[in-house]
């Protein structure tokens, strides 16, 4: 079947800051929300821009034509040069697994139905599948104090149930205690999502996601992704007395390190068809690495924005 | 052979206005409130663009008049879950609780037939009055007494079910302020969607030599963000030289900026063909008035924004208000009309300017003003067959043509309309 469209799997190595411009309370620096459910997500103009760039800065993975053809061209203003869009169309990066300090395992990655259903909405749309993904959904109705985890979960501990005398799984989020399962169906999709978002040789990563995975209610996911971001407080300093710059105090709000977000990318092959390119070229797609490590977002020089991006494609379901 | 396709989009939707968007520092790209039958039928028009160029079909493609440009499509409604959603009808109004706080009041706008009545009960608004262009042939129509505040979030779609219920003119007003108060208090009931929220996004153009951004390159774009299970529904029919050898199921960009959204068509199983039917509690009701009562009063509800040549007026309509032989289905310009009709009186919002961008001619299209989904018009049907004409009417498009060639607003689907009975209000000497 001819593919016209990956998903791309982005995992942020250190903090990433899509900006919202300034805030008005207590955080200067708000990172970008979606509107109605509040969750951090990258916009696909900042995901296009960095593909754009890092194109462009590897000249021998691409030509000046394929960027061109590609993610478009701007008219130089004449009559004759329109310029010309993009082929690739490349969708929000929407939240998948955001992480929270635990009392146990050190930090999980959390995650919630909410979350799987627009995944899922976004699989089919791509002709993709995820193992397990179809139980989940089906079967799982989670109470609000309730959270399901891998079978090789290291997030638990035992505490003193209801019963007298019994003692039941137990992890231990921010400031909240949850009464944890050890979910079959969401071992299966979790096991599976581990080797889509990780390189197949990335054995350690892949173990820490299913060892630290956990499927919240909507409602707790949305205290999380809401009040557990990362604030950073920032000082600039008076090059000559060496002292904090009057005024010169402000917090910025960050996508924690070990957030993982997903999106699509599309090519319209009725624009890639016109192109001038070299036949090994045609297939826009192809050119995408099987992971590309970009700097999405502000303060790149203060190490932030590094992310891991990996690409699945051609219905690549492990 | 005819294809109903379900559109989900996948981020939110920017669907552009007529407002330029250039090179200007702080410029803002704004959306409508709503998906306009254009995106949809020009996106469906380039899917099948799309079809027509890998079967090698030598057929113009990209220019106006072009076989592809006059596929009809029909759409868009609205689905959520397993219900079909139209734009609310404009003759029911939803107001703030009163003193009282017995929760939304609600006001049905229906005309007043009884014109003896008229002048004692001050009328003379609303193009009904004493210095009215319509005042001998429109009927005035009856208002709240008291100054009420509009409800502050009214429901901007309604469901199906409702919809069928309100056409067949059985809903009261109590009934509608338990609906409304229900609805609103947790906006979790199926009867309602709350208009659609708008996300403001901030951009800058960085320079590829800084890394910084570039000096005066602050822009924002505005979009639409729809509930996660929405989807749209359209149906357009490909002519014989274009068989499509498999079912729509794909990916394509919708709107401005190009976001996603996919497209899969709809089966028979799927029920696709009833969105498009009259259901037969609406015909059974249009009967049992022509049966019953001495006149039958038909509604028309614009289920999408239509063109109208005089305005907000339909052009099938006289100088009388009177439906003329214009008033029949493309395919049947040699059947004499089913109906005349007489318009008595219309609830018609403010209008929507309504632009689009023509890939054949590479520019903007014309900015025009319709008359709005959600419009009501109220007839008279003066003779023939309502529960034919009902029948064969029902979400068909009752927009005009345009003077101008290079819009084609029937095939795209404005003006697409439901219809349903109505009853003219007794004037309250009467009920009193």
């Amino acid at each position: 079947m001819k593919t016209d469209n990956v998903i791309y799997m982005l995992h942020c190595m250190t903090p990433v800051h899509v900006g919202a411009g300034q805030g008005v309370g207590a955080i200067d620096m708000p990172m970008i929300r979606e509107k109605v459910t509040q969750w951090p997500y990258i916009p696909g103009s900042s995901i296009k821009g960095v593909h754009r760039d890092y194109f462009r800065n590897n000249a021998g993975l691409s030509s000046d034509a394929y960027v061109n053809i590609a993610f478009g061209k701007e008219s130089s203003g004449s009559d004759t040069d329109g310029g010309a869009a993009g082929a690739l169309v490349m969708s929000d990066a929407r939240i998948l697994v955001f992480p929270v300090a635990s009392g146990h395992g050190t930090f999980a990655y959390v995650t919630c139905p909410l979350v799987l259903k627009r995944l899922h909405r976004d699989l089919k749309a791509t002709h993709m599948d995820m193992p397990g993904i179809h139980n989940i959904l089906d079967k799982v109705n989670l109470l609000q104090k309730t959270a399901l985890v891998h079978e090789d979960s290291k997030l638990l501990f035992q505490a003193e149930g209801t019963n007298s005398g019994s003692s039941t799984d137990t992890l231990s989020l921010d400031e909240f205690k949850f009464e944890a399962e050890k979910n079959p169906e969401f071992t299966e999709w979790a096991s599976s999502l581990a080797k889509q978002i990780f390189p197949e040789d990335d054995t350690i990563s892949q173990t820490m996601l299913t060892e630290r995975i956990v499927l919240v209610s909507d409602e707790a996911f949305q205290y999380f992704v809401t009040m557990c971001s990362e604030i950073v407080p920032r000082i600039r300093m008076d090059t000559n007395t060496k002292t904090v710059g009057q005024g010169a105090l402000w917090n910025e709000e960050y996508l924690p390190a070990e957030a993982i977000l997903y999106g699509i990318i599309w090519c319209d092959t009725s624009l890639s068809g016109k192109s001038s390119l070299k036949n090994q070229d045609e297939n826009l797609l192809s050119k995408l690495p099987d992971q590309a490590f970009l700097q999405i977002g502000g303060n790149a020089t203060v190490g932030k924005g590094r992310v891991r991006c990996n690409y699945i494609q051609r219905g690549a379901a492990k | 052979m005819e294809h109903t396709i379900k559109i989900q989009p996948l981020d939110p939707l920017m669907i552009r206005d007529g407002r330029p968007f250039g090179k200007t520092a702080g410029a803002r790209a704004h959306t409508l409130d709503t998906v306009t039958p254009g995106v949809v039928a020009g996106t469906l028009r380039s899917l099948l663009r799309q079809e027509i160029l890998n079967k090698d079909i030598s057929v113009s493609t990209n220019k106006k008049g072009s076989p592809v440009s006059q596929i009809t499509v029909r759409g868009p409604l609205y689905t959520l879950g397993e219900s079909v959603y139209f734009p609310m009808p404009q003759d029911v109004g939803f107001y703030e609780p009163d003193a009282s706080d017995q929760g939304a009041v609600t006001f049905l706008r229906r005309p007043v037939e009884e014109k003896e009545h008229q002048d004692e009960m001050g009328f003379g608004f609303l193009g009904t009055g004493v210095t009215g262009l319509h005042e001998d042939k429109l009927w005035p129509v009856q208002m709240p007494v008291e100054l009420l505040k509009p409800l502050k979030s009214p429901p901007a779609y309604i469901s199906a079910d409702l919809m069928i219920r309100w056409l067949c003119d059985e809903l009261n007003e109590e009934q509608w302020s338990k609906k409304v108060d229900s609805w609103g208090s947790t906006k979790q009931s199926s009867s309602f969607i709350e208009a659609f929220p708008k996300e403001i996004r901030t951009h800058t153009a960085i320079d590829e030599t800084t890394y910084t951004a570039k000096d005066k390159q602050l822009f924002s774009t505005e979009s639409l963000v729809l509930p996660p299970d929405l989807s749209f529904i359209a149906k357009f029919k490909t002519p014989e030289w274009l068989e499509l050898t498999k079912d729509i199921n794909q990916l394509h960009s919708f709107g401005g900026k190009r976001r996603l959204a996919h497209f899969q068509e709809l089966t028979s199983t799927d029920c696709s063909e009833d969105i498009w039917t009259c259901p037969d509690a609406i015909l059974q009701a249009v009967e049992k008035q022509t049966v019953t009562q001495q006149t039958t009063y038909l509604r028309m509800v614009l289920a999408t924004p239509a063109f109208f040549s005089k305005g907000w007026i339909p052009g099938w309509l006289d100088e009388h208000l009177e439906s003329t032989d214009k008033l029949k289905l493309d395919h049947q310009e040699q059947c004499p009309p089913l109906v005349k009709l007489k318009l008595r009186w219309a609830c018609v919002p403010h209008w929507n300017a309504v632009s689009g961008w023509s890939y054949g001619a590479k520019k903007p299209k014309a900015v025009r003003r319709m008359a709005p989904a959600g419009s009501v018009y109220f007839f008279e049907v003066l003779e023939g067959d309502p529960v034919e004409f009902v029948r064969k009417f029902w979400l068909q498009s009752m927009s005009d043509r345009d003077r101008r060639l290079a819009f084609f607003d029937k095939e795209d689907g404005y003006g697409l309309a439901t219809w349903g009975i109505w009853t003219p209000q007794k004037s309250k000497e009467d009920t009193q």
